[in-house]
């Protein structure tokens, strides 16, 4: 089994190739998907040497995120998909935040930053193992304020996990902060394996999860 | 050559199908218009989610439409330049999918030059360059000289807003309904043209820009003052004056250039009246207008995989590294993009 990975969620546009979910190739590259992610593509499958037409399906991570970076990954995965005939595996970039990975606290919070001093956050527990569990659906947009509440409430059992640099340095009642630049290959195939995979047809109307209106939207609601 | 072309320079998505260059075998377009009408004018960022929405749907609308299968596919174009970037961004990453997807040529256009083209796919054989081109549409209203494939100068361009965001804002106030364009030309046909003496901005002028804001002023002056007033004849007067203005400096346009052959495009080019007086008037002066098929006047995708065709052979396939660009130059010039403001309130 063949798969391509495709983040453009954060500031790095992360792409990868795996087969039976171990990664043969992965290129990430700083800035500008619209320009870029394309031919990271070409050259990721490239460099592992496998082709286009053997992918058995595209894992993309639908946010939230980048608006502009999203719009163009989640449309590239679904397009790739819709011409290869093949799955769309859409996957949370919070989750890709927390898994692939063990940890030694029985909390995690993931965050990342959802511009004007809030974030985007949502909790997980983790397993005697240490790995998060996943089926967290909690994720939602906070502001700094209520997010110190929340990690004051968790009084030291919680791990912050920021994706990029958000507002962990800021926080007073915060035990560990852990920071991530980009989600790695590993992440987004450990959070694949719990995605609803998306036939060809059904991904046609795949969107960015943004989990946040348009200020126009905010706005019109007042 | 069968090519894919995609369109999603502002807020419609669109994608059509065009073998050998003016064989339009689909063209799909879906509008966002009720997606941005509460919020009174195009939000950008519900506009590329729209678009990231329909673009499938689309594509395999048109391909349905066209019966033909991505492995029937010699190339994809789309409009890379000019419009809003977040929703270029979309059609492009798109059409950079079906070309790596299918190993297939890209070819990046820039969105005006979908608009000429519309003109040369309907009269390959007879429009010879060099030619002058119209374009009026909700988002630009400029003159050009079309000197040969992808060479191009700017003769004029308005100043303000284009003819068609005139066109939609004294829609709007009159309280006609969406598309703008077409309401005033229907509701112009029970009504004096001559009943009201509008402006026609910049008409004495020798140069060869427009100004549409003064007369668009003018008329929502009248109505907000005229105790009674038809308006049927506010709308045909309205109509005469921005024909009026767009066929004088199009042929003065034509004279200083010396140039017999004309292409009328854009959204405003389905106009009957700018049409035919058009037409009549150069036919005066022993010039020959050239009008596209009115399916391929407003925002499409068929018109650039027409543009993809030619472009294709004069310019050559494009990079998958290609960008976007909201203001980007055509030939030697540099083209301001506005937003449309036809959902905005005037
Ligand atoms: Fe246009």
């Amino acid at each position: 089994m063949f798969s391509l990975l495709i983040d453009t969620s954060g500031p790095y546009s992360t792409v990868a190739v795996a087969q039976d979910a171990v990664v043969s190739g992965m290129s990430a590259i700083l800035g500008r998907p619209a320009e870029k992610v394309h031919s990271q593509i070409k050259a990721t499958l490239r460099a592992t040497g496998i082709a286009l037409s053997s992918l058995d399906s595209v894992t993309i991570v639908t946010g939230p995120g980048s608006w502009t970076g999203l719009n163009i990954g989640v449309t590239a995965a679904k397009t790739l998909a819709q011409v290869l005939r093949v799955d769309v595996l859409p996957i949370s970039s919070l989750d890709a935040l927390v898994a692939g990975r063990t940890w030694r606290y029985s909390r995690l919070c993931a965050v990342l930053s959802a511009g004007r001093g809030r974030v985007y956050r949502a909790w997980y527990d983790t397993d005697r193992g240490g790995t998060a569990q996943s089926g967290h659906h909690d994720a939602e947009v906070l502001t700094a304020e209520a997010l110190e509440a929340e990690l004051a409430q968790a009084d030291g059992s919680a791990l912050l996990i920021e994706y990029g640099k958000t507002v962990g340095s800021t926080l007073k009642y915060c035990s560990g902060i852990v920071q991530v630049l980009r989600l790695s290959p590993e992440a987004m195939i450990a959070a694949a394996a719990h995605a609803l995979p998306l036939g060809p047809e059904e991904a046609i109307t795949l969107t960015p999860a943004y989990m946040q209106a348009s200020l126009a939207e905010r706005d019109a609601k007042r | 050559m069968v090519i894919l072309g995609i369109d999603t320079t502002c807020d419609d998505t669109s994608a059509g199908i065009v073998a050998n260059g003016s064989q339009v075998l689909a063209n799909v377009i879906s509008s966002q218009y009720a997606a941005h009408e509460a919020f009174g004018g195009i939000v950008p960022m519900i506009a590329a989610r729209e678009h990231t929405r329909q673009i499938g749907h689309i594509i395999r609308a048109a391909m349905q439409e066209a019966q033909v299968t991505f492995s029937d596919l010699d190339a994809v174009a789309v409009s890379n330049n000019q419009g809003l970037l977040l929703s270029l961004v979309v059609g492009v990453s798109a059409a950079k999918s079906i070309a790596l997807a299918c190993g297939i040529p890209l070819v990046g256009i820039h969105h005006l030059e979908g608009h000429i083209y519309s003109v040369l796919m309907a009269h390959e054989e007879v429009l010879r360059f060099p030619f002058l081109c119209l374009t009026v549409a909700g988002g630009h209203t400029l003159l050009l000289r079309v000197e040969d494939h992808g060479v191009y100068s700017l003769l004029g361009h308005t100043r303000d807003d284009a003819a068609g965001e005139a066109f939609d804002k004294v829609a709007r106030r009159l309280g006609l309904g969406y598309p703008g364009g077409a309401a005033i030309e229907k509701l112009a046909k029970q009504g004096n043209a001559a009943a009201y003496a509008f402006p026609r901005p910049m008409i004495t002028r020798s140069n060869l820009d427009f100004s549409f804001s003064g007369l668009k002023t003018a008329v929502m002056n009248l109505l907000d003052s005229a105790e009674t007033f038809r308006k049927e004849d506010v709308a045909a007067s309205f109509q005469q004056a921005v024909a009026d203005v767009l066929v004088t400096k199009t042929l003065r346009a034509a004279k200083s250039e010396g140039l017999a052959r004309i292409a009328l495009a854009g959204g405003v080019a389905v106009n009957g009246l700018l049409r035919s007086q058009l037409t009549t008037e150069a036919a005066k002066r022993g010039c020959q207008v050239y009008l596209p098929a009115p399916s391929l006047c407003m925002d499409n995708g068929a018109m650039v995989a027409g543009a993809g065709y030619y472009l294709l052979r004069h310019r050559g396939a494009d990079p998958l590294t290609i960008g976007v660009r909201a203001n980007a130059p055509l030939g030697r010039l540099q083209v301001k993009y506005r937003h449309p403001a036809k959902y905005r309130s005037a």
